[in-house]
């Protein structure tokens, strides 16, 4: 509860990683709606040579709204609610603000020359892996720094017992670790045998086993970059905007182990109908199948912390980002699943369904989980109202509208192609060539760009509507304990 | 339309609406609830930053649920599908040797129409991409098989040599005679040794015979193409040349014809396409 002696959180490290979630936001997204609109209009491919090309700027979207936005937007979050849940403020540790900081600026350096290196096509061609290795080494030391300020600043708590959020930031520095340093072991290539440039690199697996690591990792990133510390968010930022406690700790708690314990096994469903066993394939399909309800469990929490309180959804913009948030996830959270039954993966696999299931989930709950929940820090970090409501209301629907628009095109393109693809005429032959498929699923192809291009509009809105409230909205005089105001 | 009769597309556009069902059906409970319902239970007692907890049971339904998916997984795992009695690979070819043995039972005798209506249908979906929907060669991409079976073919793979099928005699060099005498084989071998037409030049087809003992090296005197060491001209400008084409792939301009005897095609389709090609060109 607050007090007249409460503590006073120092959001230093929150403001810096709260901006570099918006530039690298608009960075990474701006990128992503060009790559759409060149799969729908190869044409524009052809500016600014090889570095406007879409093999360059993929690994930069894909990257980008990863390891920058959502990456920044947990760092700034935790460097939010870590304090408050954990009774502590950064201010009293200047060991732990320096590593903050410092943190920080590494990050930027190691973002900085991963998007060169990126634009340069230096990659060691491992998707969403595709740093090479002193890139690497300059994100190992980032996330080491962030581990001890996590463990920093729960060795000098006065909060007992640790919140929801806590465990979920604490899975997220875990399960990333072991991931990134296990699927980038890599061979410099130049300091073992004279080949190549010094930062290049050759993946140490091969073949299968390769493939298997390097979805183990993949299938896991989506974990524990796009959900762990998504929940690590709602836990906080739902109940603390409705002022409504979480509906049952038992569930959280069995959704938490749950989760961790199932995730990891199912990341072979990248590679059913491939060259891995068929054991590891059929293992991976039904741990994404039991997968589905400790993701749903978390879901439904949410979703009924906020019985009774319709009036709140319906009033308080943040809210609907928040429910909203939660739905996707749910949605998403099936949809994989699904896609991970081999008979459906075998329709499914290649088409345009896949990246309609990522976006469903990035757009819908990652995305509106971390600009709702900066929207709710900007009044407690800038001590200013949010600077316009309706703007926050606009974003909110445009951006829906975007999700919706994004996700039903690719179901409808990535179904269809699939279907397509086993199509065959009367006689027996297969019926359709590639060239039909693309004529075909053209305008859905538009569609999603346009889709995309509204839901970026919607950042935008978010960005400017971020900068008026550090800057000019009205001041607030005393913190809120609940709902955040808004002009 | 077949597509219903495809049990991966049934499954799947089950699979989809079950997304849907769910997801709608479920998360409108709930989002319904804030609207009728009201939160109670009681507090767990702790408090992080003004978030209390309640320490309400687990919702009967998820218990069941989560609880139903372990015992169904454990089952499937260990009991229902054993993973030592399942292979893939051996899933694969199960099936499609079913398909082809059905294909070929089902168009065992194809008759012109049948042989033109498949060859058409595998032409637009295998060849045009390359060969163009018209087969035209798509301007110099592919060869122009609507001049092909005719006698400027012969005369322009004489001029030119011809490359990439991969027959063990080697590859067919470039000028190996003059236009004139390139012309009057060519009518030999169209009127006389395949005949598979008319030639524009009946009157050369003497001259051409002679001449044909410098293709005869490779091709056989006969051209036959001496057991399968060079192309057998005999079959020239009929379906059967297509064939050995398909078998044997073929070096062009923009890149290399795959073989496709690897399976992808049966026999039938070959003579179908063969048949078609045949269609598209020059008597």
């Amino acid at each position: 509860m607050q007090s007249s002696n409460a503590i006073n959180y120092d959001y230093t490290v929150a403001k810096y990683f709260t901006v570099s979630a918006i530039v690298l936001g608009i960075v990474g997204m701006s990128v992503g709606v060009i790559i759409a609109f060149q799969l729908a209009f190869p044409e524009l491919n052809n500016f600014f040579g090889e570095y406007g090309t879409f093999g360059r700027l993929r690994p930069i979207h894909t990257d980008g709204v990863a390891f920058g936005f959502t990456v920044s937007g947990i760092m700034a979050t935790w460097y939010y609610i870590g304090q408050r849940v954990l009774k502590v403020s950064m201010a009293e540790s200047k060991f732990l603000m320096f590593i903050g900081k410092l943190q920080f600026w590494l990050y930027i350096i190691v973002v900085a020359v991963a998007v060169v290196s990126l634009l340069m096509g230096e990659t060691s061609s491992k998707e969403y892996a595709e740093f090479e290795w002193p890139v690497d080494i300059g994100i190992v030391i980032v996330w080491v720094l962030w581990g001890v300020s996590i463990f920093g600043l729960i060795g000098i708590r006065r909060e007992k017992v640790l919140y929801i959020s806590v465990w979920y930031y604490i899975a997220t520095f875990l399960g990333v670790a072991m991931l990134y340093v296990f699927n980038n072991m890599e061979v410099p290539t130049y300091f073992v045998s004279g080949m190549g440039d010094w930062f290049h690199s050759v993946s140490m697996y091969a073949g299968s086993n390769d493939a298997m690591v390097q979805w183990w990792y993949g299938h896991n990133a989506v974990a524990f970059v796009f959900t762990v510390p998504i929940i690590a968010m709602i836990y906080y930022f739902l109940p603390k905007e409705s002022g409504q406690p979480i509906f049952s700790y038992k569930l959280s708690l069995l959704s938490f182990w749950g989760l961790m314990f199932v995730y990891l096994w199912a990341g072979g469903h990248h590679l059913l109908y491939s060259t891995v066993p068929d054991w590891v394939q059929t293992m991976a399909s039904i741990f994404s199948i039991i997968l589905i309800l400790p993701s749903w469990g978390s879901a439904i929490n949410i979703l009924l912390t906020m019985k009774g309180e319709w009036g709140q959804l319906k009033d308080n913009p943040l809210i609907k980002f928040y429910v909203l948030a939660s739905t996707f996830y749910m949605l998403s959270t099936l949809e994989g699943p699904i896609q991970a039954i081999k008979s459906v993966n075998a329709l499914a696999h290649f088409t345009d369904w896949i990246p309609g299931h990522v976006h469903d989930g990035t757009l819908g709950w990652v995305g509106f989980m971390i600009i709702g929940g900066i929207f709710h820090m900007a009044p407690r970090m800038f001590k200013r109202e949010i600077f316009s409501k309706k703007l926050v209301e606009a974003q909110f629907w445009l951006q829906t509208t975007g999700i919706v628009m994004y996700f039903t095109s690719m179901w409808i393109a990535g179904i269809t192609q699939g279907m397509m693809w086993r199509a065959t005429d009367q006689y027996g032959n297969l019926a359709y060539s590639f060239i039909d498929t693309v004529e075909v699923l053209h305008p859905y192809w538009t569609l999603r760009a346009v889709g995309g291009s509204f839901y970026l509009i919607g950042v935008f809105m978010w960005a400017y509507n971020i900068y008026k409230t550090a800057t000019s909205s009205k001041a607030i005089e005393k913190e809120p304990q609940y709902a955040s105001p808004m002009a | 339309m077949n597509w219903l009769n495809d049990n991966i597309n049934v499954l799947t556009l089950i699979g989809a609406a079950v997304i849907i069902i769910l997801t709608v059906g479920i998360a409108g409970k709930y989002i319904k609830q804030m609207k009728t319902d009201k939160a109670t239970g009681e507090l767990t007692g702790d408090n992080w930053d003004g978030i209390g907890e309640f320490s309400n049971p687990l919702p009967t339904g998820w218990s069941l649920a989560f609880l139903g998916t372990i015992v169904w997984g454990l089952w499937y795992f260990f009991l229902g599908y054993p993973v030592a009695t399942f292979s893939q690979i051996g899933q694969y070819n199960q099936e499609v040797s079913d398909y082809t043995k059905r294909f070929e039972s089902k168009w065992a005798n194809p008759d012109h129409e049948t042989l033109m209506g498949m060859g058409e249908g595998v032409f637009l979906v295998q060849c045009s991409p390359c060969h163009g929907i018209t087969g035209d060669g798509m301007d110099g991409k592919a060869r122009d098989l609507t001049t092909w079976g005719g006698e400027n073919h012969i005369v322009n793979t004489v001029l030119k040599g011809s490359k990439g099928q991969g027959y063990p005699l080697g590859q067919m060099p470039a000028g190996l005679m003059d236009k004139a005498s390139a012309q009057a084989v060519a009518a030999y071998i169209v009127q006389d040794l395949s005949k598979s037409g008319k030639s524009k030049h009946p009157e050369l087809i003497a001259k051409g015979k002679k001449l044909f003992a410098t293709c005869g090296g490779c091709h056989g005197m006969d051209g036959k193409g001496m057991g399968g060491s060079a192309p057998a001209l005999v079959n020239y400008g009929k379906a059967q040349f297509v064939v050995a084409v398909l078998n044997h792939g073929k070096k062009g301009n923009i890149g290399v014809m795959p073989k496709f005897n690897d399976g992808r095609l049966t026999d039938i389709q070959k003579t179908a396409v063969g048949t078609y090609v045949d269609s598209l060109g020059e008597e």
